[in-house]
């Protein structure tokens, strides 16, 4: 048990898990599968705003998502394109012009945007900061990197692709950059002279964040529901939520020393209860974990119960709890490992 | 808790720290614009139980809240800043200010019942 315990505690493991629940909270495995049901349950209105919300933001998404764009429109334009340098000396120089008006962009208009933004002062709004709404409403983030790889695609057909279609898709590029820079600057500049809409919009964007972390406590309580629903039609529980008046009735399988449990494996957890040697046979009209989350939410929606990770660091190192009455006699030294397999520990979260 | 918890969390301060402020410089109308982005935050919380179809009924809603569990932590973040501002509020003895920020509770019931909600 104790080398299983230094393998998850070990350096790159322990990253990896902290990166996860850095980013999903604790429990966050256990809720992802909730969560994308409960995604797919929403429309594509719903879904489409949730992708533009993260494009207009300065956040890995839009990043990706431009570069993407970059690199089918580039890999397109070099394929079909091919490469003629004996091309006209009008073509070289309608290029290298275009080069430098998006070097332009990039370099000083989009920056001295950007500027604007950062020192635009309160504008006496509550829900958020001046400079997030208009970096939000502005675009600026996605139409600099535009310009951006802007730069670098008419750069490269300078050098690889003199090409009619090399010259007409730079130029296509280019006029959306442009088009994209002047709306950054219509937007910002609207929305900074105009109190009630900057007010509008940082509301808006609150709300959109409450909803963001509504949908990741929904998704844990679904996925918590589903847990103790699972383990509940097993005769057994996770072990925190047992009243302290009722221990006597359990036997209690513990985990590691000085960790808490940051997710449970579920489908590995019930393997592992399943395989415990039991008095009778388990009734099978009982709930099954592979319900759906629309079938658990309507036994019981939202459960008052929260974050596994939590409970651990208040009560000692118990994880989960069988019933006595259910299960035959259980050497529990001897299942230290595969309980450790269903479940993530870490030394603090 | 989620990343997505904790800016909401930072969010939420924020929020409630320019609440009060407007409440300390006698901004009335800043004042009624923090405690409408509240009312909308609920009304955002309530919406998404609706959706999931999940709105508590009052038995829930007591079991809940009476609970030795966590509530929505959410809904315990607004509750918390509500108290901070309720206390700035009695600190100005601005009779204008008092009655905005001691009359929000009612407009939150309001919210709660348009969506049949107990919980709030």
């Amino acid at each position: 048990m104790g080398r299983l315990v230094d393998w998850y505690a070990s350096p790159p493991v322990a990253f990896v898990l902290d990166r996860w629940n850095r980013k999903h909270g604790p429990g966050g495995r256990l809720a992802a599968r909730a969560r994308i049901e409960l995604w797919r349950g929403r429309g594509w209105r719903w879904r489409i705003r949730r992708l533009a919300f993260r494009l207009v933001s300065p956040t890995p998404s839009s990043l990706l998502g431009s570069f993407v764009l970059f690199a089918i429109v580039a890999s397109l334009t070099l394929l079909l394109g091919g490469s003629d340098l004996r091309s006209s000396r009008q073509l070289s120089g309608g290029l290298e012009t275009m080069w430098q008006v998006q070097a332009a962009l990039a370099a000083l208009a989009l920056p001295l945007l950007g500027l604007i933004i950062q020192l635009a002062g309160e504008q006496g709004q509550t829900a958020a900061r001046t400079h997030e709404v208009l970096t939000r409403q502005s675009w600026i983030f996605p139409i600099s990197c535009l310009a951006l790889f802007g730069t670098l695609f008419v750069g490269g057909l300078l050098v690889w692709s003199r090409s009619t279609l090399g010259a007409t898709t730079g130029g296509g590029w280019l006029t959306l950059t442009v088009v994209m820079a002047l709306l950054a600057y219509y937007r910002s500049l609207r929305t900074l002279n105009d109190p009630l809409l900057m007010r509008r919009l940082a509301t808006k964007l609150l709300q959109e964040r409450m909803q963001n972390s509504l949908d990741y406590s929904a998704a844990l309580r679904v996925a918590n529901n589903r847990l103790l629903a699972a383990l509940s039609s097993r005769q057994a529980t996770y072990f925190p939520y047992v009243a302290r008046s009722d221990r006597r009735r359990w036997l209690v399988l513990e985990g590691p020393p000085d960790m808490v449990v940051s997710d449970v494996r579920l489908g590995r957890l019930l393997r592992f209860i399943d395989s415990l040697p039991r008095i009778a046979p388990l009734a099978t009209s009982e709930p099954q974990a592979s319900e759906s989350v629309a079938a658990s939410r309507a036994d019981e929606p939202i459960r008052l119960l929260k974050v596994p990770g939590d409970r651990l660091l208040l009560n000692d190192r118990g994880v989960l709890a069988l019933r006595l009455d259910a299960f035959a006699p259980i050497k529990r030294e001897s299942l230290g490992s595969l309980l450790l397999a269903a479940f993530d520990f870490e030394t603090g979260l | 808790m989620s990343s997505h918890a904790r800016r909401l969390q930072a969010e939420l301060d924020f929020l409630r720290d320019s609440t009060i402020g407007a409440i300390r410089d006698r901004r009335l109308g800043l004042l009624k614009d923090g405690l409408d982005v509240y009312e909308e935050l609920v009304g955002v919380f309530l919406g998404q139980l609706s959706a999931l179809d999940s709105a508590y009924s009052r038995e829930r809603a007591l079991r809940e809240i009476h609970s030795i569990g966590e509530g929505w932590s959410e809904v315990e973040w607004i509750e918390r800043n509500y108290r901070d501002i309720l206390d700035a509020g009695f600190n100005c003895e601005d009779q204008a200010v008092i009655d905005d920020v001691l009359y929000f509770p009612m407009r939150l019931a309001h919210v709660a019942s348009r969506h049949r909600d107990y919980y709030i």
